[in-house]
């Protein structure tokens, strides 16, 4: 089944890396979103931060094994900061032909972030010369290699490499459904943390608070953050919409995938507000007043997936 | 100057690599680098060029991707006002 989404518009560096390993290794990268539909807010304060927005799901393919598990793949860390000889690194990347990298971009020359500030990013370490290593970026457009010297590769967080599993979980409707509202996830607890979210919205006054890298609006957390949730959104519709085919109410699944892209849309349309109103902070308060009807609509729109989610399962 | 041509000088001022001599009206530009920044820099000219205001509903680069797409938008807004 061919999707309207182009779901490669839709995904973050460490998934755009995920889908090239995919690729070597011969597997459906399209499991890997189904721990898309995310949100986490954390309120210390009685006012909206930025920081207090997390992305959950960043880091989690070392950590957390529900994507990898429905891949059929396992992670193997590479001990980066104590390989007295960096041959070692050769021999893996001549095994397993792409490992991937965890840098902090502050350290990664060609981010955005370089020497502003920290921000997870991924990349792939697919080749060596004699005193370099070779990286990709698929997230950059163009996959232009990138040279890395061995101190800048040591900069690193983790360098991880990939073997298909002999334990690889089956995924139909029904197990995507359960596994997303099941206890361990806590999505019940998603709308309290949104309807928080909204209150804080709701009471911030000062449109900058928004901003937590004044200098640049890309880098600044709610920027990345609603863009982030946006996609997860449409990656999860886009992963039922192609289980879709195998399930006996499709129309139930249509309305369900729909909704997810819905949804994804409206996120989207947040991400532009706060964009626009970044640019043209003097028209906050009708900008505050579209921000709050966006959450209030999809919260709405939130539940209704989460009470169909439930309804397949039972 | 005409809309098309105002609205695509400033579409090519925004995106690197395009450029007004080989510009397709119809072609996706989030294909050729127009992210949601890049877009809502569009937006905000577009806005202060020909005194509108986008609509939200096109306010997102998968509904307005393409140079056809934001004249009939800004065309429909100037309509609009007068």
């Amino acid at each position: 089944m061919n999707s309207r989404i182009d779901i490669y518009k839709h995904m973050n560096c460490i998934q755009m890396n995920m889908e090239y390993i995919c690729k070597i290794l011969n597997i459906d990268f399209s499991k890997m979103f189904i721990d898309s539909w995310d949100f986490y807010y954390k309120p210390n304060n009685d006012f909206f931060s930025p920081e207090d927005l997390l992305f959950r799901q960043f880091r989690k393919l070392k950590f957390e094994t529900t994507q990898l598990r429905y891949l059929g793949i396992e992670a193997q860390e590479i001990d980066i900061h104590n390989l007295i000889n960096l041959e070692a690194i050769k021999q893996y990347i001549d095994s397993h032909k792409a490992l991937l990298l965890n840098i902090d971009s502050f350290h990664c020359p060609w981010h955005r972030g370089y020497m502003k500030t920290h921000i997870d990013h991924y990349c792939l370490v697919v080749g060596y010369s004699h005193e370099t290593f070779i990286c990709i970026d698929p997230y950059l457009m163009g996959n232009n290699y990138i040279s890395l010297s061995p101190s800048q590769l040591m900069t690193g967080r983790e360098l991880i490499y990939f073997i298909h599993s002999n334990d690889t979980a089956s995924l139909s409707v029904n197990s995507l459904c359960s596994e997303i509202i099941s206890d361990k996830t806590n999505k019940s607890q998603m709308f309290k943390m949104m309807e928080l979210l909204l209150k804080d919205l709701s009471e911030t006054t000062d449109s900058s608070r928004f901003y937590d890298y004044p200098e640049d609006v890309y880098l600044c957390r709610i920027t990345r953050v609603t863009k982030f949730i946006a996609d997860g959104r449409i990656q999860l519709g886009y992963l039922l919409e192609k289980l879709s085919s195998s399930h006996q109410d499709m129309e139930e699944l249509f309305s369900l995938y729909s909704l997810l892209y819905h949804s994804g849309d409206l996120w989207n349309h947040l991400n532009s507000i706060f964009i626009k109103n970044y640019y043209a902070p003097a028209q906050f308060r009708r900008t505050k007043k579209k921000i709050i009807d966006y959450m209030k609509e999809i919260i709405e729109v939130e539940n209704k997936i989460f009470c169909m989610m439930k309804s397949i399962v039972t | 100057m005409q809309i098309t041509e105002k609205i695509i000088e400033i579409v090519c001022s925004n995106i690197a690599t395009m450029s007004p001599e080989f510009v397709d009206v119809d072609a996706d530009l989030s294909q050729m680098g127009m992210d949601s920044i890049v877009f809502i820099k569009i937006v905000l000219t577009l806005e202060g060029v020909f005194e509108i205001e986008f609509p939200d509903e096109y306010l997102i680069v998968s509904v307005t991707n393409s140079i056809n797409k934001m004249v009939q938008i800004v065309l429909n807004e100037i309509k609009k006002s007068q």
